[in-house]
This record gives C-alpha cells, structure tokens and sequence, in this order.
C-alpha cells in the first residue's frame, strides 16, 4: 500500500517539479521563500528546512548551481527521478518495512499432476544431484531410456546435436540442457523457437538460478526493494581446498566454461538482458583472474563477472571449493547473495541495506541455503513448469543474452574493443 | 633543524580544508601560520575559527615571503598550475591538493617546476594514508594473502547520512562531467584509483563502461584494467544509490575494497563513510576469518597521517609517498579510464594526451 501511494506521488511530482525548474529565477525564489515560511509555521525545527534554504541561497547567488539543478531535472531520464522519488518517500517518509514474499510454492505445485518419467542422459556433479532431486519429487520416476522420457537433462555433449534435441521437442518432451551440451548460441535460439513452436519446455541448467537464496533475492528485486538497479557484481573463486570434492582447475584456453565461473546467466536473472561486453583476462594456470563488464539493455546500468582461480585458498565445502558473491546495487540499496555450493565465511546468504535499514537473512529466516536445496528446486520447478503451472526462471531473451556474452567473453579479453550484440529490450 | 617546526600558508581555504586544519594542530614538524583566499569573507571566518592571524588576498605576497616554508595549494584544481609553478620557483615547498590539475601539459609543467626547484612536491591524496589502506598494503606486501589476483574498488553515493559538504560545492561537479571530469571517475575517483596503483603499481591499459544518472552524474559505471607489472586485475565499480543512507561526518559515500590473493581475500568496508557495522578490515584465509577492529576508522586520520607525512619528508630528505610523477599517473589512469568508456576502446594510460582528450572529451566550444 505504503509502495503504491510512493509511486503515485512520485510520478505526480516529477511533472510538477519539472515545472517549478522551468520558471524565471525570481518566481522561483519567491515560492520557496513562500514554502520556507509554511514550513516554518508547522514546525520552526522542520528538518526539509535546511535544505530548503540552501536551495533558495543557490537560486539567489549561484547561477551555475541553478543551472545545474534545472538541467538534472528536466534533462534527467524521467524513469529515474520517479524511482528516485519514490524511494525517498518510501525509506524516508513513510518508513516503510522491506518485504518480498516468498515461499517454496513450486514444491507444492509439483506435487499435483500425473506421474512423470525422468531421463538422465550424463554423469556429473549436478546431474547426480538432480537425480536424487527428481527422486524426491512425487510422481516422478527415473528411467534410463529417453524415448519415452517426459522430461531429459541433458548433460553429455556427446549424447545428443541440436537436431536430435529439436526432435525431442518436437514430439512434446521436455529437455532440460546443461551448459557442456549447449549448442551455439544461435543454434540455442533455434532450439528456443522450436520449443515454443511444440509447446515443449525448453531449460538451460544453470543450479544457481533455482538456489533458494537467489529467489529471495529476485523476490525482493522484484519488489522494488532497493529501488531501480544501477549496478551487478557476481564474483565466483574456485579454491585449491577446503571441499569435499576435489576443485577442477579453471582451463587456460576458456576460463568461462568452467561451471563455477559460467554466471552469465545469473548476471542476466539480475540485471536483465546484456547488450554489450568488454573484458581483461590473466593465465588461470596457477592462479589467476577474469573480469567481464557488461553493459544491459536497461538504460544506464551496468555490471560485472570477476572470476579468480585462487589455488592456494582454502574455501569449505560439502561439494567443491567454489565461492560465489553477487552483489546488486540499486537507487534505494544493496542487496547481498552468497555461498552457491561452499560456505567462505559464515555471513548470511542473503543481506539487504535499504534506506536506513540493514537486514541479514540468515539462520534464522529457515531460508534453505545448501546446494542440493538448488537442486531440489530446479527438479520441482521444471516438473511444476512442465505440467503447467510454473513459468521459467529465466526468460528467452534475457537467456539468450547470457549466452552470447558467455560466447563473446573469451574473444572479448583478447579484443581492444566492445563487443556489441543485438538485444530485443529497450537500448541506452 | 629537526625541532624547528616549517611554517605553511594556505592557499585556499575552502571547505576541504576543515580537514587538512586539524592536522596542523599538535603537530611537532610543522605549523599553519598564514591563509590566502579571493574571498576576504571566508579568510575572516577562517582566520577567527583557527587563530591564524596572517591574512591575504594575493598568493603572491606569501611566495616571496622568506618566513613561509611549506605552501599548500587548495584551489579549485584548473588553478593549481600557476600557484604551484610560481611557489616551487620561489623555492617553497608545495603540498597541492589532488586532482593535480585537467591538462598532462599542466602536470608535466609543475613536474618540471618541481625538479628545477630546491623546495619538494606533493599532491595530497589522503586514501592512501587511511589507517585500514596502510594496514592492507602492509599485508598485501607480506604476502599474507598470497599472490595478488584482483582488486575491487567499489563506490556507492548518497545523498542522505551526512550534511558536511553544502550542495552548492557538489553541483559544479556535476558540470564538470561535460568536459569528462566527473565526479565520480574524475574527482572522487582519483582517490581509488591512487589506491589502486598505490596497492599493485602502474597501470597497463583499461578498458570499461561509465553510465549517465540524472543526466550529469556519470554513475553506474564498470571499469576494468590491468596492470603493468603484475598479473592481477582492477575494476572499479560505481554504483548510483542516493536513497541508501550511508553514515558519515564528511561525505555519504559507500566505499569498499576488496582484495583476492591466491591463498586469501582482504575486505575493506569504511573509509569517508559507511554503510554496515562490518570491521574495516578483515582477512579471509585458511577457512579462518581475521578481523582488525584495532584501526581509527575516521576519515580524518587519512588527512592527519597524510598532510603530517610532506612536513616529516621534507625533514628526513626523502620523497614522499605521493610525488608529481605519482599524481600524474593518477591523472591519466582516470582520463584513460573515460577515453576507454566513451569511445568503447581500450586505452594505455601512458597514450593519454591532452589532444585526445581535447578531442574526444570536450565539447568543441571548450577545446
């Protein structure tokens, strides 16, 4: 209610605003005078006082200060001095709470429907993960042959070309594709469209997009928390120990199809579609880094992929030594993720800083957090989807951006240039 | 010679210096004695808040002036040039305050002034003299944290958690992003991206995007470089969060560093100002977590250490930390920084011109 009301008087205010900068210097000065003396009459101590006046003071004495208030107002991208208004109202004058809901609705859902036949076609980390995901989920049997699967993850480059995979769609199966056994991203936007066609659910496997946290984070982004995204930082560090299992070190000739750096999805779950991309890249053999800057279609925001091999660091694990830190700025806050498959340190998964307040989402939320809850997730979600009753994590578009930016990411370190590519949302 | 204290005139002495003043007080190397403005309302001020007696108008009088030592030069950064030029011919000591200047023609000019003059040069930058910088460094150079891999700068600004600064100061910034000096790459930004280099040396290329808030304000931005002599990355990431309430007495500016080394990570949370209760510095290695609580947090001790360092320098005959030549790298690290986001090109720093910039960066009535 409180967000509604901020919205509406901060779209109000900004035509209002916009006129107020367009009046002759001492119209301007007189109305403030005017609105000095109003506040002064409610309150003598009103705290809108101070500011109040050294605007006046700017309007009477400084025609460049002037100038450069009335060009960021009436030059201003105006979806931006709405949501910039509409957090000050919101954290500041209304004091309004942080609230996202959510909730593990997709388990519930997926528990309805008939019995579903799973294949799973390649043996790797996640793949035995989601097996025990899938076994988990009612009505959900696990069969080794495909032919008459109704879902297949696939997770063996070699198990299957984009032709058998659009053959499967086509006879309405669906087939959920783990990065390994990606084909082009073009050939991805052919499989898409195919999908779409058969009216097949079409998935690409990333665990950290059904990771219970990242929902909480999306719930709250999505609920405008901290205002309009500006910036996304996703940081992920394969360790050298620390984890059950043993870390796979990070290939030198393409540090980004290593599944603990391949986050150009979760940048895209958090900022939207990527529309370009530079980067820098360093040997990874014996420790080393990679950054990723992208820019998003989303006028004015941009964001991040920093990737460390870091052999000599201990990160502990109950999978493999690998970190992962995303952080989202926004107009009215920050918003913290952490952990994925490791725990680094023991600060909460999840932290908001909003206005004036700092909340930590932790132990104590009853948030899941371990890795095979990401698992559990993506197994419930994609049979809730497929019977219906859920959409995808990720949209096409926004998915499709990944891709390319993965695609681009190894040239781009070697290119002294941006590297553009076509996005279907609003551009800069 | 070591317990004569050097006597130092202000030049310029607008708000920056409520914090370079404290300094001067207790000090056992040197002491303020004289202050220059083109303001005699604000020399009043000054001159009654601080009981500094000696008063001007025009730098000049200061420079011939045998009873100064040391002069520091606080204007607006387009007017360093001349003041330090003519101090450093003077023979003084000239401590100037960062950005050096806007030009490389302007640094090379003052660097060259400096090397034909008895009297030394700095341009203050204050970060790396913050206590928790000082102790990373220590620790970085230790090799606690193993081999060097990446370096995160991040700010975040705000416009509520502290009225230090009046708004008239912060709006000519916004202006200034016009002729590519902004204030968050530009001028605040000089700060990081001194560290940067103070951390891990001189910087290869860069490259990198720098968005528009409110039209003037060139935040978001993603910057990228890498380094000359180490195989570690940089990245400066700048966020636009004026509703974020962001605690300080100076500025409301979220800053934070972050670290990664082969074996450990170091997390810098607090600097001009803070956003958590987290301790301004902790090392993460080992699967344990190290926390430093023992550092003076205020941003005033970066200003105490650093302003304290020219007159001690100056005394034991050593260069200090921020030479002319460091500035200079500063300066063109944050114009290679803008050229590389504006044209979507990578840059070298040791390519920028003022032609280019001139070109690329100015609008054409400005050149």
């Amino acid at each position: 209610m409180k967000a509604r009301l901020a919205d509406l008087v901060a779209r109000a205010l900004v035509p209002v605003a916009r006129l107020v900068a367009r009046l002759p210097r001492p119209v301007l000065r007189m109305k403030l005078q005017f609105a000095e003396a109003l506040l002064r009459g409610i309150d003598r101590e009103h705290p809108a006082l101070g500011p109040l006046a050294e605007v006046r003071e700017i309007v009477e004495r400084d025609p460049v200060g002037l100038a450069a208030i009335r060009r960021i107002l009436l030059e201003g991208r105006r979806g931006q001095v709405v949501a910039v208004l509409r957090g000050m109202l919101l954290h500041r004058a209304f004091a309004a709470p942080v609230v996202a809901d959510f909730s593990p609705r997709l388990a519930k859902l997926a528990r309805t429907g008939e019995p579903l036949t799973v294949a799973i076609v390649g043996d790797t980390d996640d793949t035995r993960l989601l097996r025990a995901a899938y076994a988990g989920v009612p009505g959900c049997r696990i069969a080794e042959a495909t032919a008459a699967a109704r879902i297949i993850e696939v997770a063996d480059p070699e198990a299957a070309g984009e032709e058998e995979i659009a053959e499967t769609l086509r006879r309405g199966a669906a087939v959920s594709l783990h990065p390994a056994a990606l084909p082009s991203p073009d050939g991805a936007a052919r499989l898409m469209e195919t999908a779409r066609r058969s009216g097949a659910a079409l998935r690409v496997f990333y665990p950290v997009l059904d990771y219970p946290p990242l929902a909480k984070v999306r719930a709250l982004l999505a609920a405008d928390a901290i205002g309009e995204v500006a910036t996304v930082r996703v940081r992920a560090i394969v360790g050298g120990s620390g984890g059950a299992l043993p870390p796979v070190p990070p290939d030198d000739a393409d540090p980004f199809a290593h599944p603990a750096f391949d986050h150009f999805a979760l940048l895209a779950a958090l900022g939207g579609e990527i529309a370009a991309a530079t980067a820098y890249r360093s040997p990874m053999t014996g420790g080393g880094a990679a950054l990723v800057a992208v820019r998003y279609a989303h006028p004015g925001r941009t964001g991040v992929l920093e990737v460390v091999h870091a052999p000599e660091m201990v990160i502990p694990s109950r999978h493999r030594p690998y970190d992962l830190e995303a952080e989202i700025a926004g107009t009215d806050g920050i918003l913290w993720l952490r952990r994925g498959m490791a725990k680094r340190t023991q600060v909460p998964a999840v932290e908001v800083r909003v206005g004036t307040r700092w909340l930590r989402i932790g132990v104590g939320s009853g948030l899941p957090e371990d890795w095979e809850d990401a698992h559990r997730a993506a197994a419930s979600g994609f049979v809730a989807r497929v019977r219906g009753i859920a959409p995808a994590t990720l949209g096409d578009a926004a998915l499709l951006s990944a891709l390319r930016a993965r695609a681009i990411a190894g040239e781009a370190t070697d290119r002294a240039d941006v590297i553009e590519f076509p996005a279907s949302g609003p551009r800069p | 010679v070591a317990d004569v204290k050097l006597r130092v005139a202000m030049i310029g002495v607008g708000d920056i210096t409520m914090l370079h003043r404290p300094a001067y007080v207790g000090c056992a190397d040197a002491e303020l004695v004289a202050l220059c403005d083109v303001s005699p309302d604000l020399l009043a001020r000054r001159s009654a808040e601080w009981g500094v007696a000696r008063t001007t108008t025009d730098h000049r009088a200061l420079l011939s002036d045998p009873g100064i030592d040391v002069v520091e030069v606080n204007t607006p950064h387009h007017l360093h040039r001349p003041i330090v030029v003519d101090a450093l011919a003077a023979g003084k000591h000239v401590a100037c305050q960062k950005p050096m200047t806007t030009s490389v023609a302007d640094a090379e000019a003052m660097i060259d002034a400096a090397d034909q003059s008895a009297g030394r040069f700095r341009v203050l930058e204050n970060f790396v003299f913050y206590p928790a910088y000082v102790r990373a460094k220590e620790l970085i150079d230790a090799g606690e944290i193993g081999t060097p891999l990446s370096v995160r700068f991040k700010l975040g600004t705000s416009l509520f958690g502290s009225r230090w600064v009046p708004l008239r100061s912060e709006l000519w910034h916004l202006l200034e992003s016009e002729k590519g000096m902004g204030q968050a790459v530009f001028d605040d930004g000089y700060h990081k991206l001194s560290l940067a280099i103070h951390f891990l040396g001189p910087i290869a290329a860069v490259k990198g995007f720098i968005g528009r808030s409110f039209r003037y304000i060139d935040e978001p931005a993603q910057l990228l470089w890498r380094y000359r002599a180490s195989a570690a990355l940089g990245s400066f990431d700048i966020a636009f969060t004026p509703n974020l309430h962001t605690r300080s007495k100076y500025f409301p500016a979220d800053e934070r560093v972050e670290v990664i080394g082969s074996r450990g990570v170091l997390d810098l949370t607090c600097c001009t100002g803070r956003i958590t209760d987290a301790p301004p510095l902790t090392l993460v290695r080992d699967g344990r977590r190290i926390v430093f609580d023992d550092l003076d947090t205020d941003w005033q001790a970066s200003f105490t250490a650093g302003i304290r360092d020219f007159p001690r320098a100056i005394k034991e005959g050593r260069d200090c930390l921020l030479t002319g030549r460091r500035a200079l790298d500063v300066l063109r690290f944050a114009y290679a920084l803008i050229l590389a986001a504006k044209t979507g090109a990578e840059v070298r720093p040791d390519e920028v011109t003022d032609e280019r910039i001139a070109r690329e960066l100015r609008p054409k009535g400005d050149r």
